[in-house]
């Protein structure tokens, strides 16, 4: 209860506003800085650029300081806590709830089986799904926690891993010795590598939560040993439903899913494939759903437009663009190659994962397209430029790097959806999708 | 038995065995007639665990596998369907619910929600590896937005059909909110798209008819009942959401939302609070009926044959010619599938005065699933594509494959039935008992006809009696010809014949009626009362009734006395509620069996379930004269209003309900 003047500070802030951590964490913390912001250029995954400012406290290793942990100002008991993080290549750190009972965060390059020992893992329980983002992503941990009482053990009420449960009501065994308090701080403690925290929240519960109401029916998951094909209906925040959707499951455990009304990647993600309940179950509303935690990029649009001018908006629609699909080639390892019209061009489209698994590989053949024509790459409030072709998308969202360009030169220019990065059609584009 | 087993104890034992097979079973066939599966036989079609086939289209393909897609989105061939060891290949996957599929020059199509895709394999491998769109329609993504089809038109081209979504509000009401919902299109094999027909609500049996395009729709909204139409190009089939498309390029369709409001009243009211209000039948009222769209919309389409809601079908699927040669005399004649009751019924056609009407009838149920798609095999079985996900039917598995075969033995039936100028002509199968087809008594025929009206579903209404005159039984027995009188056209007229017999064993008919909707009367002279006879059993004699009646009567009786004794005694005593015995001819005569079952969920609550809601009787009896179908969320097939039960007939059934009730 000592805690609750500073609590109630932090609750009137909404989600999307730095919380003043100095409040939340006993600063000055060994090893910690407080930055504005923090990039891991891609070339050079292991290191990171912090700039001057307030709202995120980074962890650089240095050779002179050694690591220290972040420790909460308060003590808690039941509890709630969030908190985005980010880690450089191979970096490694554990988040200690009631300051003994571990949760690993770390870059373990998000493995097909994951371990206890895995990012979102904690002793005897592996995450349910491996939904961890690539080094240099920022990425968000959720947290109810119900403090040991008596003889009464702690308890994980929910772990959500950037949106996906990876835990639900688990006991949680202190280590051997430890005297079980009441209440007690929490504490981020960095083992190795770049680590870096922001948007933290803290809030001690009276009454926890019960489990989530997922309905009544039996789930109908849909699993991809193999490369599988599923259209549905699509549900993505801020748009309508995507009515002619095809999600592509791979066995890397990495998938999207693809508007063929627009040519539009509109999600990919990383974990289980998709939840098709809603479809499947009894009458079903047409939508599936993915399981694992997705990389949205913004409302479907063509992916290939002819613009009057360079300055020109980007369509909205497939109004005027002679837009036609015509369906998709599958090849001998299972994976399609979206083909449609338009402008009076033929666009072929192929979508595969990345050798390493960390995101997709992204080819775009067009052919007598007319002059003016351009690809959309991205779209996101903020488009960094790092360099030789490597581009971060939003807020440490994603990395995007272009491989092959036929020549043309990528343009960033502001649009209606923030920044936007063209490059005027040519034969073949490539890029990545790190994510 | 005795006496005949010492009879023939010193014949020997292999005789004595067989007496003792043949003897039991001729005993039994005296008595008892024969049954639909006495002569055509459901089987399966063994299906390896794990594949769930929720089929969705059947297509048989020029060696003789089958194709088949389901709602999970897949596409199996099946080879040697037919023998006791089919094998599955996994085609083509992850679609979205394929509700349609046909074989057309070396490759497989299908109807998706959004898209006709063609599925090819080019590599052969037995799996399709171009998945090409050769067209896509938009849709709103409302999950009632199915696509049904393709079928393929003498000329190579598709058609598709479309249903309607539902209002968010008015969720009682057909909407079209893109186009071509609601309607039927041709698409040819370039892609291009050409609007055919409109006014479908839930068109999910389209099928191809000698070269023409028929289809079947579900009762709802504006659709009476379940029936079987032709489709020509700018028809309008009679739901008014599709006509607000007319409109657009290509459209066909003259008819708009507004000429038809000019005559039609949608009832689009609100309450006092500002919300709609969901039409309900009105018992007494001046109705409009599909007759005055006709003569209100020229392109208005009747259908062919009412399949009559809940004894033919609640939610009519495909339909197919029986080819020569497979099913023995109906060669030729139309087989209807039906999801909610599982079943499948069979339709005779005729033209008559330029139009196409006939009878409809009862041929095979008892299958697992709700039926949505048939296919002709190459030994003349009939595959049997089921799903029931989300509806419910009375084959109570959720999905399956069966075939359907004949054993070559000619069941007892009403061959055909023809509209005369004074009634109707009937062939049987096989040769009627003479007295019994000379007695008037052996025969019913009742005339009503559906409202045309924004409530879901219709009752059969202006419900009449029709005098036999007289019949003329042909010298070889195979032909009745009724004399009826005052035939109305545009009608429903069933033709009951329960006092029918088979010559030789004295069989009942397997299905003992007929439906017949009667557009038009053929001209022609009249029949002479030559050889005509007029004898009715049934005015000077109590004869024995062919029908459970007894026990409905007993159980009047029973109600009867103990509201007697109810009365006669100072301390009210609860009068006893019918047993189930007592009421199933009700439940029967009333086609509430159609839908629900004591004790199972099916299309509607078990009956057990409606017990645990505590209606009132007299409750209960508004309820079936005008359902609230928001009080069974849990159930996707609304209940249409029954006002036509009796109320003494429906507090009975009530009174068994509640019955039930722990």
């Amino acid at each position: 209860m000592r805690s609750f003047p500073i609590l109630l500070g932090l609750m009137v802030l909404s989600a999307s506003q730095l919380i003043a951590q100095p409040e939340l964490f006993k600063l000055p913390a060994s090893g910690w800085s407080v930055a504005g912001d923090v990039t891991i250029p891609l070339a050079k995954p292991a290191s990171a650029v912090a700039t001057t400012g307030e709202g995120v406290l980074v962890h650089i290793p240095a050779r002179k300081t050694a690591a220290g942990a972040l420790e909460s100002a308060s003590a808690y008991g039941n509890m709630a806590l969030e908190f985005s993080y980010l880690l450089g290549a191979g970096a490694e750190a554990t988040l200690f709830l009631h300051g003994v009972y571990p949760i690993t965060l770390a870059d373990d390059g998000n493995p097909s089986v994951a371990t206890a020992g895995s990012n979102g893992g904690t002793p005897g329980y592996a995450p349910r799904q491996s939904v961890g983002r690539a080094p240099g992503l920022w990425q968000h941990l959720q947290v109810v926690f119900q403090a040991p009482a008596g003889d009464v053990p702690a308890r994980l009420v929910r772990a959500e891993l950037n949106g996906v449960v990876i835990h639900e009501n688990i006991a949680l065994q202190p280590p051997a010795g430890t005297a079980v308090q009441a209440t007690a701080p929490f504490r981020i403690a960095p083992a190795r590598g770049v680590v870096a925290i922001k948007d933290a929240k803290a809030t001690q519960l009276t009454d926890l939560p019960g489990p989530a109401n997922t309905g009544n029916a039996d789930p109908i998951i849909i699993t991809a040993p193999v490369v599988t094909m599923h259209r549905s209906f699509m549900d993505i925040p801020d748009a309508p439903r995507i009515t002619h959707a095809i999600s592509l499951g791979h066995p890397q455990q990495v998938h999207y899913t693809y508007d063929l009304n627009k040519g539009s990647l509109l999600q990919v993600w990383r974990g289980g494939f998709l939840d098709a309940t809603p479809m499947w179950h009894e009458r079903g509303n047409g939508t599936a759903r993915p399981l694992g935690s997705p990389v949205r990029f913004g409302a479907p649009a063509l992916t290939v437009a002819r613009l009057g001018s360079a300055d020109a908006p980007w369509p909205t629609d497939t109004v005027g663009s002679g837009f036609k699909p015509n369906g998709y080639r599958v090849d001998a390892a299972g994976l399609p190659t979206f083909r449609y019209q338009v402008h009076g061009g033929q666009v072929e489209d192929a979508i595969q994962p990345l050798p390493q698994g960390n995101g997709f590989s992204r080819s775009i053949l067009c052919s007598a397209l007319p002059a003016g024509s351009y690809l959309r790459l991205a779209v996101a409030p903020k488009i960094t430029d790092q360099g030789k072709g490597v581009y971060v998308i939003g807020d440490n969202g994603w990395y995007l790097t272009l491989q092959e360009t036929g020549g043309a030169k990528p343009v960033i220019r502001d649009g209606q959806g923030g920044r936007e990065l063209l490059i005027p059609v040519g034969s073949t584009v490539r890029y990545s999708i790190i994510f | 038995m005795t006496t005949t087993t010492k009879q023939i104890a010193t014949i020997g034992m292999a005789v004595l065995l067989m007496a003792l097979l043949i003897i039991p079973f001729a005993s039994t066939l005296a008595q008892e007639s024969p049954k639909e599966e006495d002569f055509f036989q459901v089987r399966k079609v063994r299906t390896p665990e794990g594949i769930i086939l929720e089929v969705g289209g059947l297509a048989l393909l020029p060696d003789g596998n089958l194709g088949v897609s389901t709602r999970r989105g897949e596409v199996y061939i099946i080879e040697n369907p037919t023998s006791s060891n089919p094998y599955f290949r996994r085609f083509a996957s992850g679609l979205h619910e394929i509700l349609g599929l046909a074989y057309k020059d070396g490759a497989l199509y299908c109807a998706q929600r959004g898209e006709l895709t063609k599925l090819i394999d080019t590599d052969g491998d037995g799996r399709a590896d171009v998945y090409e769109t050769i067209h896509a329609w938009p849709l709103s993504g409302h999950y009632h937005e199915y696509s049904f089809g393709p079928l393929i038109a003498p000329d190579g081209s598709f058609f598709v059909t479309g249903n309607v979504a539902f209002g968010d509000e008015e969720w009682w009401r057909g909407e079209s909110r893109v186009p071509w919902r609601g309607w039927a299109f041709n698409i040819t094999e370039d892609g291009k798209l050409t609007p055919w027909a409109t006014g479908m609500r839930s068109p999910a049996g389209p099928g191809m008819l000698n070269g023409k395009f028929f289809y079947t729709d579900n009762q709802g909204d504006w659709i009476g009942s379940g029936g079987l139409w032709q489709v020509e190009k700018g028809d309008f089939m009679g739901h008014p959401a599709g006509l607000r498309w007319s409109g657009l390029e290509g459209s066909p369709m003259k008819l708009t939302t507004e000429k038809f409001l000019a005559s039609m009243d949608e009832r689009r009211l609100k309450n006092d609070q500002g919300r709609y209000i969901k039409p309900e039948n009105i018992i007494v009222e001046d109705y409009k009926t599909a007759v005055d769209a006709k003569e209100a919309f020229p392109e208005f389409r009747l259908p062919a044959v009412w399949l009559p809601h809940g004894i033919l079908g609640i939610s009519s699927s495909e339909p197919t010619i029986i080819p020569e040669g497979v099913f023995g005399p109906f060669a030729g004649q139309v087989l209807v599938g039906d999801q909610g009751m599982s079943m499948l019924s069979r339709v005779m056609l005729e033209e008559v005065n330029g139009q196409l009407q006939g009878a409809a009838i009862g041929f095979r149920s008892g299958f697992r699933s709700g039926i949505l798609r048939t296919a002709w095999a190459p030994d003349g079985s009939l595959f049997v594509g089921e799903t029931n996900r989300g509806w419910g039917s009375a084959g109570e598995a959720n999905e399956g494959l069966e075939r359907l075969t004949w054993n070559g033995k000619i069941p007892f039936e009403m061959l055909n039935v023809k509209a005369m100028p004074d009634g109707f002509e009937i062939t049987f199968t096989q040769p009627v008992d003479t007295a019994s087809a000379n007695d008037l008594a052996s025969y019913a025929v009742d005339s009503y006809t559906y409202k045309y009206h924004p409530v879901y579903g219709s009752p059969p209404v202006d419900m009449k009696s029709h005098r036999i005159r007289g019949v003329k039984v042909s010298a070889d027995g195979l032909t009745a010809r009724l004399l009826v009188d005052s035939l109305k056209e545009h009608y429903v007229h069933s033709i009951t014949l329960d006092g029918i017999r088979e010559r030789d064993n004295f069989y009942s008919l397997i299905h003992p009626t007929a439906y017949y909707t009667l557009h038009s009367i053929p001209q022609g002279t009249k029949l002479s009362m030559v050889g005509v006879s007029t004898k009715d059993s049934s005015i000077p004699v109590v004869k024995e009734e062919p029908m459970p009646e007894p026990t409905v009567k007993a159980a009047a009786g029973k109600t009867a006395s103990a509201k007697a004794a109810e009365t006669a005694k100072p301390a009210p005593v609860k009068p006893k509620a019918p047993t189930y015995k007592e009421v199933e001819g009700l439940l029967a005569k009333y086609t509430c069996m159609a839908c629900h079952n004591p004790e199972k969920k099916q299309v509607g609550p078990s009956y057990a379930d409606i017990a645990k809601r505590k209606y009132t009787d007299e409750k209960m009896v508004q309820l079936i004269y005008n359902p609230q179908p928001a009080n069974w969320p849990g159930y996707a097939t609304e209940m249409p209003p029954m006002p036509h039960v009796p109320k003494a007939d429906a507090l009975k059934i009530a009174a068994y309900i509640n019955s039930l009730a722990r």
